[in-house]
């Protein structure tokens, strides 16, 4: 039976159509205790006081602690730790000084969460407000408001990746273009918010914890480590997360108050967050300022790329995605020369930290936005440019200048083209002059892009700063009915990882896929995952254990049919899901009559153990890359400045396909995220580090009537070396260009007004506060 | 000692009798007090949609309702849509044009869809897209969810 490649409905389905889905925030316990996290409410500050005198007397409040309480004995691991990067305290309550608003001060544990709201504001806080810096820019000034004295600047790492001469690349250049560019601030915003429950039981001395988190197993050892619980003591559970996209993949403060909570006062605690909470307590993304330039020949051969990237991280550094840029820059193409150095400066607001694929559409938007202006500047076409500077298929696999950048495999010219005559290119260049003509704001943009997949070898994830390896497993029980378990350390959270391992092991054992289960996010029983799921790993890492687990489960099935038989192994062949002897179909053992043997154990090889269950752990042999092309026709409406999404193409390979509706899905959804981001999407800061977007009124997320008008998905898949199942990962990709295609399109539009788009958001109000002062050259409008 | 009031609710066919303060919203009492939590939170202003129930026959955002309110209200959940075992033709329709993903708009989705086709038994594109803005989807883009829709209009 062939599983790959089909699209059976999802194994999580069921349950979430008829409201039975298992989230962490759906846990409810006899005697539950409900905790609500008190944020400060400035920006900068030192913390004078806090009085809870008040909030512990009221009734129905069981518990409020406060930084002091717990400093010492609770703090954040830190989830990513740059080289260079100055130390701070990363406490779960603040004590002394408050860094952003949103940061947790305290914590009131009521009877119900009613009570615990009124208990905030019953506490008193005195704070001495200090001037806050909100941009990069400010953050660096030498007189700039300290963060954190002892540092004595705002610079909490730095970085610097090059390879290739890039000095004789600039100095021999024909053209050099240069831009500086600003990715806005946004963030994943998932729908369910953040979730942790505990529950501790003080008979047993035993712990158990829900979580809303892509790495339960995380949340396991590091919860054990924090508060000192035995391993064999501490449970936790992950079932249904209601999205995530990077916004649930560090363990934060709340994931070690909670369980704190509730060992101590001997009772079930749970805390789900708001969504105001979440907009000032979970973590940011994305905003970088690049100032960039690319080197190129007049005959638009790319010689260099250089810059230097300024990431705003917030109040804490949680993660480099300038880094991240860099390494994203280099793209499907030649370019023999980068040199990108990269700054991670502290404000005073809420931390930055992962989303989706973060940093990649930024290096991608960088690349991709010079090429444009190499390809302006002589004046050949974007697709021209493109297909100038891929690299080929025979070149790979390809070491570009970067040391950790290698690409694989795949055929990127041969999959651009399949994406430009799909989407018509040339059709929608014709369409565009005669709509030109009539006046109407018509542009067309190109992005192209390999995205990380397959997160990652673990020695180079550790190298990278993630302080975490990078593997996967999966333990594969086959029972004695036939029935197949498949024990993985896959996290659920929207993009079909169940379901995905379930489709091969069935397809590698040869069963139905109804009769596979997956069983997942409760630890210790499942087995460990390095990382967590994420960064495009879990079918690439994840499934590949579980074919690896599923191969082993096979050698065991052929040794005992052979036995049973009376063959030798090598006259055995293994196909839908039997042991047969070759050139005597009819002579087998099928995977089941193998299960009862071995779990029969009446008459098994001679040194078998009984059982049949295989464990496998993955650790990827390297960063595998996606490659996408993506083309975008939109219209800018010249009195409302508003873009509509005409048309949208994405030619994209990622290797062997398992499911193609949950691939279109995964990549759908990412566009929608990449227009959001574009045209609704921004959240704003004042100068007093307040943050003024914090509900879906304020940030714009995208909603039905904002998709597309036409949305194509073409597919090649060329296979990977990386892994047994030929597959890369593919979550993320989308959003990988989304970016850079959208600018592209919106710069084309407004060309007759020669406007560069070098900022996002490209909201209505934006693009017309910047285009205004063209517009009175053409007399009051566009 | 806060005040508490009683109230009598039918939901999914079943009678419930509880008191409730004053300022308990409608989906914390759907959720916590009776334990369906097929209805979620997403936002609690009513923007998400993640909350949506069909209240005396059309669709409201329980987030924006007090419990007090519902007193007398007969209320269908997601629990509540299928019958006797049986799918509801928008369930099986979400599953197969596959548009669901992390499912947390789902039940909101299934019962705006509900909601619509009662209204409007053969909705346009553009009919369909606008009754669904409503409700935010983070993970699909919409597009599966659409075609469920018009899969389900069949």
């Amino acid at each position: 039976m062939k599983w790959i490649g089909k699209s059976p409905i999802r194994k999580e389905d069921l349950r979430l159509v008829t409201g039975h889905g298992q989230y962490a925030g759906d846990v409810r316990i006899p005697g539950m205790l409900h905790a609500v996290v008190l944020r400060s409410s400035h920006a900068h500050a030192r913390l004078k006081k806090l009085d809870v005198s008040r909030a512990k007397e009221m009734p129905g409040v069981v518990e409020v602690l406060v930084g002091e309480d717990v400093r010492g004995t609770l703090y954040q691991p830190l989830f990513f730790e740059g080289t260079t990067q100055k130390k701070d305290e990363r406490l779960c309550l603040a004590v002394g000084k408050v860094l952003y608003v949103g940061e947790p001060i305290a914590v009131v544990v009521a009877e119900d969460r009613y009570v615990g709201e009124d208990a905030l504001e019953e506490i008193k806080v005195e704070y001495e407000p200090l001037s806050a810096v909100v941009d990069v820019d400010a953050a660096l000034k030498p007189d700039a408001p300290k963060l954190h004295e002892e540092w004595g600047d705002n610079i909490g790492t730095t970085f610097h990746m090059k390879g290739g001469d890039v000095e004789t690349a600039f100095k021999e250049a024909h053209i050099v273009v240069s831009a500086t560019m600003k990715m806005h601030r946004h963030f994943a915003s998932p729908l369910e918010g953040r979730v942790v429950v505990a529950d501790y039981n003080p008979v047993t001395e035993e712990l158990v914890m829900w979580d809303a988190t892509q790495g339960p197993y995380r949340t396991w050892y590091l919860v054990a480590r924090v508060l000192g619980i035995p391993e064999n003591k501490l449970r936790v559970i992950t079932k249904d997360v209601g999205g995530s996209f990077g916004v649930k993949n560090r363990q934060m403060p709340e994931t070690f108050l909670i369980p704190y909570l509730s060992r101590k006062l001997g009772r079930p605690v749970k805390w789900v967050e708001d969504r105001r909470e979440h907009f000032l307590g979970s973590h940011h993304g994305r905003e970088l300022k690049v100032e960039a330039e690319m080197a190129a020949k007049k005959d638009g051969t790319i010689l260099g790329l250089r810059g230097k990237i300024y990431g705003d991280q917030g109040a804490q550094v949680q993660t480099l995605e300038s880094s991240i840029a860099a390494i994203s820059s280099v793209g499907p193409y030649k370019i023999p020369a980068v040199d990108f150095e990269g700054l991670g400066i502290v404000t005073n607001k809420v931390p930055t930290g992962a989303y989706r694929a973060l940093g990649e559409q930024t290096g991608c938007w960088i690349r991709e936005c010079l090429m444009d202006k190499v390809a302006t500047k002589i004046g050949i076409d974007p697709a021209a440019i493109r297909m100038k500077n891929f690299i080929q298929p025979d070149e790979l696999p390809y070491q570009t200048p970067l040391p950790i950048v290698t690409y694989h495999g795949g055929n990127y010219p041969e999959a651009f083209q399949k994406g430009l005559n799909a989407f018509d290119y040339k059709g929608w260049r014709e369409k565009q002059a005669r709509l030109r003509d009539e006046g109407r704001y018509i542009g067309i943009g190109i992005s192209c892009y390999l995205e990380i997949t397959g997160w990652g070898p673990s020695k180079l994830v550790w190298a990278l700063g993630i302080k975490s390896g990078g593997y996967a497993s999966a333990r594969v029980v086959v029972r004695m009915e036939g029935q197949v378990t498949v024990y993985s350390s896959v996290t659920v959270m929207g993009q079909g990882a169940e379901t995905a391992m379930a489709q091969i092991c069935a397809h590698e054992l040869g069963v139905d896929y109804e009769d596979v289960s997956v069983i997942f996010g409760d630890y210790p029983l499942c087995p460990p995952d390095g990382y967590q799921l994420g960064a495009s790993r879990g079918v690439a890492v994840g499934g590949t254990a579980v074919l690896m687990a599923a191969r082993k489960i096979i050698d065991k099935v052929k040794k005992i049919a052979a036995h049973y038989l009376r063959v030798s192994e090598e006259n055995l062949e293994y196909k839908d899901g039997k042991a047969v002897v070759r050139g005597y179909e009819e002579r087998f053992m099928t995977l089941q009559q193998a299960a009862r043997a071995a779990y029969e154990a009446k008459d098994l090889p001679e040194g078998m153990e009984p059982g049949l269950e295989a464990m496998h752990t993955f650790d990827p042999l390297a960063l595998d890359w996606t490659f996408g092309a993506q083309f975008a026709a939109v219209e800018v409406d010249p009195e409302t400045f508003k873009t509509k999404v005409l048309d949208f193409l994405i030619s994209h390979d990622c290797g062997v396909v398992i499911n193609p509706a949950i691939v279109d899905g995964q990549l759908n959804g990412a566009i929608t995220q990449c227009i959001g981001a574009a045209f609704s999407e921004e959240l704003v800061y004042d100068e007093n580090g307040q943050l003024l977007t914090t509900n879906f009124t304020d940030y714009g997320l995208p909603r039905a009537g904002d998709i597309p008008e036409k949305f194509t998905l073409v597919s090649m898949e060329t296979p990977t070396a990386l892994n047994p199942l030929g597959a890369r990962g593919v979550g993320e990709s989308g959003t990988n260009g989304g970016y850079a295609v959208l600018a592209a399109a919106v710069k084309d539009a407004l060309s007759p007004l020669e406007y560069d788009i070098s900022e996002f958001p490209l909201t209505p109000s934006k693009l017309y506060e910047r285009v205004k002062s063209r517009l009175s050259k053409s007399a009051g409008c566009l | 000692m806060i005040k508490k009031y009683p109230i009598r609710v039918t939901i999914n066919g079943v009678v419930y009798e509880r008191a409730i303060e004053a300022r308990r919203l409608l989906v914390d009492f759907i959720r916590d007090d009776l334990g369906l939590t097929g209805t979620h939170i997403g936002c609690e202003l009513g923007e998400c949609g993640s909350c949506t129930v069909i209240f005396n026959g059309r669709m409201i955002k329980s987030c924006l309702m007090f419990a007090i309110e519902a007193d007398g209200a007969e209320i269908m959940t997601i629990e509540g849509l299928a019958r006797d075992g049986e799918l509801h033709p928008i369930q099986k329709a979400f599953m197969e044009a596959h548009a669901l993903q992390c499912g947390f708009c789902t039940p909101g989705m299934i019962l705006v869809t509900y909601d619509l086709l009662k209204r409007i038994p053969k909705p346009t594109e553009k009919q369909i897209r606008k009754n669904l803005s409503g409700n935010i989807c983070r993970c699909g883009g919409y597009e599966a969810i659409i075609k469920a829709v018009k899969k389900a209009a069949k």
